[in-house]
């Protein structure tokens, strides 16, 4: 499990680094091949504050040590971001004889979370509201989402009769499962110095697919997304890549949740003063939690809403370097509805026969700085691609704040 | 990174919390149920206890005992046969009723049987007509034809029949209309008209018929009721002072207003005899003091019928009122008594049958006393201790497995005039206690001005460490008993209690919360 785990992790940075170079002719076969089946899977996590040390463990149910709370509290800003997910992919192209397209089909899982915090929301989540007594939390702004999704898609691709410019267009079928939405506006809680109450000043909204159809096959929403792109030579021997991928939508359906709250409240404690009544020897039941929520989750209702996947918009040149076979590139990115900065990155990838090998790095997205490597081999039709963009997470696994891995198999024929 | 088994069920941090948990307003309206407490303009509370006692149960007033009359007709002449068809035995029979000391009329049946048994000892069938002419049910009298097959001396044949005499009326003054606690009733038999004819001999059991009444309970009877003398000796258990563990209260006055309504028609008579506050925690019983009342004989004069159906009897009332004028009740009531010991005697018709055998009673309307105990709360209390028992299901609540080690602090404002010791005791499935849970129990009482009004209430905060071992006691305890002690300022002054005093209290959490 561990060989495999690793083994995973190694392939999959591939993907992620080929994934941002894009510098191959997308959904093109070979010029040799009529067939193309393509398995890959991808992880990812990235984040300007949260450590790698504390997605883990969160993600494995360890538990959270103080030390690792500090270390993620030490890196906060007044807004913080995270962006996690894992996709797995099966591509088919095809290429009749007489035609000179491409057709393409996909079908694709999509999970991913991400989130836009405040301080506050992180020591208040993690730590509890001690530490904020006699002060105010504010969890202005925050917003929390989670999205399982199903993807079957459709297209063709391309070349122009001059055989400068390469296009592919995919148009996909979007099965919701499951989607968790938090959105909060204006939102302050206030922890009285000695405890005795806490003032809640709430502006937000709760959106969950119907959770009573959970099974794996349910599909709780539809929608569709489009993948598109193309890649021209500009001239000086320079590639132009232009794409846009997994921009969509997704309905879910009117059995789904919404709760709106927008409201002040000052909680001091359930009311039990019918335990002190002497007067008769009638128990009294202390109301539940629930009893609570209720108060201030009152506009809760039963509707349909939208939802706008998450999906990328690139733009990238590349040319040769003059050395050896290598060519360099260098590219900008925007990840739309993913509560991402853009990113600007360059790639540099050196063939050695049936060996190729490439350094990334980039600036942006959810970190700073990262570095990433990728390998890729290709021999009698099949292609291996590993990758990694995030290098920090093996060089500094406890403060390191972003990781992913990429992996891809394919068979030409 | 290493692998992705993960490691429990959710993931899982420590949290620090700080709020509240659970809070109380305890105002007079909780300590004493708010149906039971006025106030007047200025506040001052006072507790109105109203209630209603029946006090007599209808047979202990009038009551008809089962009764059963055989009737045995054996042949009386020479030897004959009887021939089919043939009445043989015809006659009208008086049913006594075995009641005591009254002498009735009339009755109505609210529920009741005649129950027929006959024993056939002849060799044809025998037809027998039953009837009560003064049992009459929506006009028509009670009568019923039945018959008993074929017997023998050896091997007779028997009948019986029960017969629901529910809502008849029943004229109780016989065949000749001039006795009492009778019933008339005429029993005719005849040989089957198909049977055969056969001999019959001097002495041979013609008719054997038992009529027996059973359960017979009326809803009204009319009559002489007789002179009687019901006593009420004993103790009655009242409420409040089970409450009560210890300590000393002082009422400052206290008023109870009696009013008795006999609805009987026939005069009635009380006596009585004495009265007694039993404390029994304090062994101190206290007699009531009241002349006007006690040992002294109170008349109730007769109820009369109204003739209407839906509301046919108008009491006659009486009112007693005890005071501080009059009594000492305050003093009574302040014993805090467990028990009211009474003495009391009650005569009806203590004049003899002066109605003309014209008294009545209604099984639904007898004797009712309307109580009003009318309690100003200016007192005073001393370690005046009160205990309830809370039954407790904490584990099936909530989970309260991930609340770690805490500090739980109890603040209350206490805006009473009355210093307040609080304890709260966890008990086991045995009864046992397991834990007190105030380590200090002392709220002190708001602060008062010259007249003992309390201008400021006091806030005080108890804290409550709750360790792993105290949190196992409390999450086991089946159930938990309140403790409180009254101690009011400036002993022994007596002060009002105001309706707008109250006890805050509030609990406050301040601990480790597991996230799981």
């Amino acid at each position: 499990m561990r060989l495999f785990s690793i083994f995973m992790l190694l392939c999959c940075s591939l993907h992620s680094l080929a994934q941002t170079s894009g510098i191959r002719n997308e959904f093109h076969l070979a010029a040799d091949a009529e067939h193309q089946l393509t398995f890959s899977g991808e992880y990812y996590f990235a984040s300007t504050a949260l450590t790698n040390r504390i997605a883990g463990d969160y993600f494995l149910h360890r538990f959270i040590t103080n030390e690792t709370k500090n270390t993620v509290s030490s890196s906060l800003q007044s807004t913080n971001r995270y962006f996690a997910g894992f996709n797995g992919t099966f591509e088919y192209l095809y290429r009749p004889d007489s035609c000179r397209l491409n057709y393409i089909f996909t079908l694709q899982h999509h999970y991913f979370t991400d989130s836009q915090f405040s301080d506050d929301l992180f020591e208040l989540y993690f730590r509890g509201n001690k530490g904020f007594s006699g002060a105010t939390a504010t969890l202005d702004a925050s917003n929390f989402r989670s999205l399982l999704y199903y993807q079957a898609g459709f297209g063709v691709s391309g070349s122009s009769l001059s055989g400068q410019t390469n296009w592919y267009a995919i148009g996909s079928l979007l099965l919701g499962h499951d989607v968790l939405d938090i959105q909060t506006d204006k939102t302050r809680l206030y922890t009285s110095p000695d405890g005795e109450f806490i003032d809640a000043d709430l502006d937000l909204m709760f959106r969950q697919s119907d959770s009573t159809a959970n099974n794996p096959g349910a599909v709780n929403g539809t929608g569709f997304g489009m993948t598109a792109g193309f890649a021209t030579h500009i001239g000086w021997k320079t590639a132009l890549h232009v794409g846009v991928r997994n921009l969509g939508f997704i309905h879910f359906f009117d059995r789904s949740s919404v709760v709106r709250s927008d409201t002040s409240l000052r909680f001091e404690g359930i009311e039990v003063s019918d335990l002190f009544n002497f007067g008769d020897s009638v128990s009294s039941t202390v109301i539940n939690d629930s009893a609570i929520v209720q108060q201030f989750l009152s506009d809760r209702r039963k509707e349909g809403f939208t939802i706008y996947t998450p999906g990328q918009i690139d733009l990238w040149l590349e040319r040769p370097t003059g050395f050896h076979q290598s060519t360099v590139a260098i590219g900008m990115r925007q990840l739309i509805s993913a509560n991402a900065r853009p990113i600007s990155w360059c790639q540099l990838s050196y063939p050695v026969g049936a060996h190729t090998f490439r350094l990334h790095g980039q600036y942006g997205g959810y970190t700073e700085f990262t570095a990433g490597i990728g390998y890729e081999y290709e021999r009698a039709g099949w292609k291996m691609a590993l990758s990694s963009d995030y290098l920090s997470a093996w060089l500094n696994s406890t403060k390191g704040r972003s990781q992913g891995a990429f992996v891809s198999l394919s068979k030409s024929f | 990174m290493v692998s992705c088994k993960k490691e429990a069920e959710n993931p899982q941090w420590d949290i620090e919390v700080l709020g509240p948990v659970l809070q109380a307003s305890i105002g007079i309206d909780q300590l004493i149920s708010d149906s039971l407490t006025t106030s007047d303009a200025d506040g001052n509370v006072r507790v109105v206890y109203e209630g209603t006692l029946d006090n007599i149960a209808a047979d202990s007033v009038y009551s008809i005992p089962d009764t059963a009359i055989e009737t045995i007709y054996t042949w009386p002449f020479f030897p004959v046969t009887i021939n089919p068809n043939t009445p043989f035995y015809t006659n009208n029979k008086n049913l006594v009723l075995n009641v005591q000391g009254a002498q009735l009329t009339k009755a109505i049946i609210r529920s009741g049987f005649i129950r027929l048994t006959a024993k056939n000892t002849l060799p044809t069938r025998v037809y027998f007509t039953y009837t009560v002419p003064e049992a009459r049910k929506n006009g028509q009298s009670l009568s019923l034809a039945r018959n008993v097959a074929a017997g023998s001396i050896s091997n007779p044949s028997y009948f019986s029949e029960d017969i629901d005499l529910s809502d008849y009326v029943l004229n109780l003054t016989g065949a000749t209309n001039n006795l009492v606690n009778t019933i008339a009733y005429n029993v005719i038999a005849r040989s089957d008209s198909a049977g055969p004819a056969f001999p019959v001999v001097q002495g041979d059991t013609m008719v054997n018929l038992t009529t027996t009444l059973i359960d017979v309970t009326p809803s009204y009877v009319r009559g002489y009721l007789g002179q009687r003398l019901l006593n009420e000796n004993g103790t009655t258990d009242i409420g409040i002072g089970n409450i009560f563990q210890s300590g000393q209260l002082l009422l400052d006055s206290a008023t109870l207003s009696l009013t008795v309504a006999n609805s009987i028609g026939a005069d009635l008579q009380a006596y009585i005899t004495g009265l007694n506050s039993i404390n029994n925690r304090t062994g101190i019983t206290l007699p009531l003091l009241a002349p006007s009342i006690l040992q002294r004989n109170i008349d109730l004069s007769r109820a009369a019928e109204t003739g209407n159906a839906a509301d046919p009897v108008r009491p006659s009332n009486r009112t007693i009122t005890l005071d501080n004028g009059n009594s000492n009740l305050a003093a009574f009531l302040s014993n805090l008594p467990d028990k009211i010991g009474t003495d009391v005697r009650l005569s009806v018709n203590p004049l003899g049958n002066i109605s003309g055998s014209n008294d009545f009673v209604y099984e639904n309307r007898l004797i009712k006393t309307s109580t009003r105990l009318e309690i100003p709360l200016r007192l005073s209390m001393n370690s005046l201790m009160l205990v309830d028992t809370q039954l407790l299901s904490i584990n099936n609540l909530t989970n309260l497995d991930p609340v770690g080690p805490a500090t739980f602090t109890l603040v209350a404002e206490n805006g009473f005039p009355i210093d307040l010791r609080l304890q709260l005791y966890t008990l086991n499935d045995q009864q046992q206690v397991t834990d007190s849970l105030l380590l200090q129990d002392l709220i002190p009482a708001g602060l008062t001005d010259a007249s003992n009004t309390v201008i400021t209430a006091t806030k005080t905060r108890l804290a409550i460490p709750v360790d792993a071992e105290r949190k196992s006691r409390i999450l086991t305890a089946s159930s938990m008993i309140i403790k409180a002690s009254f101690t009011s300022v400036n002993q022994p002054q007596r002060l009002y209690l105001k309706d707008a005093y109250t006890l805050q209290l509030k609990l406050v959490a301040d601990g480790t919360y597991s996230i799981r």
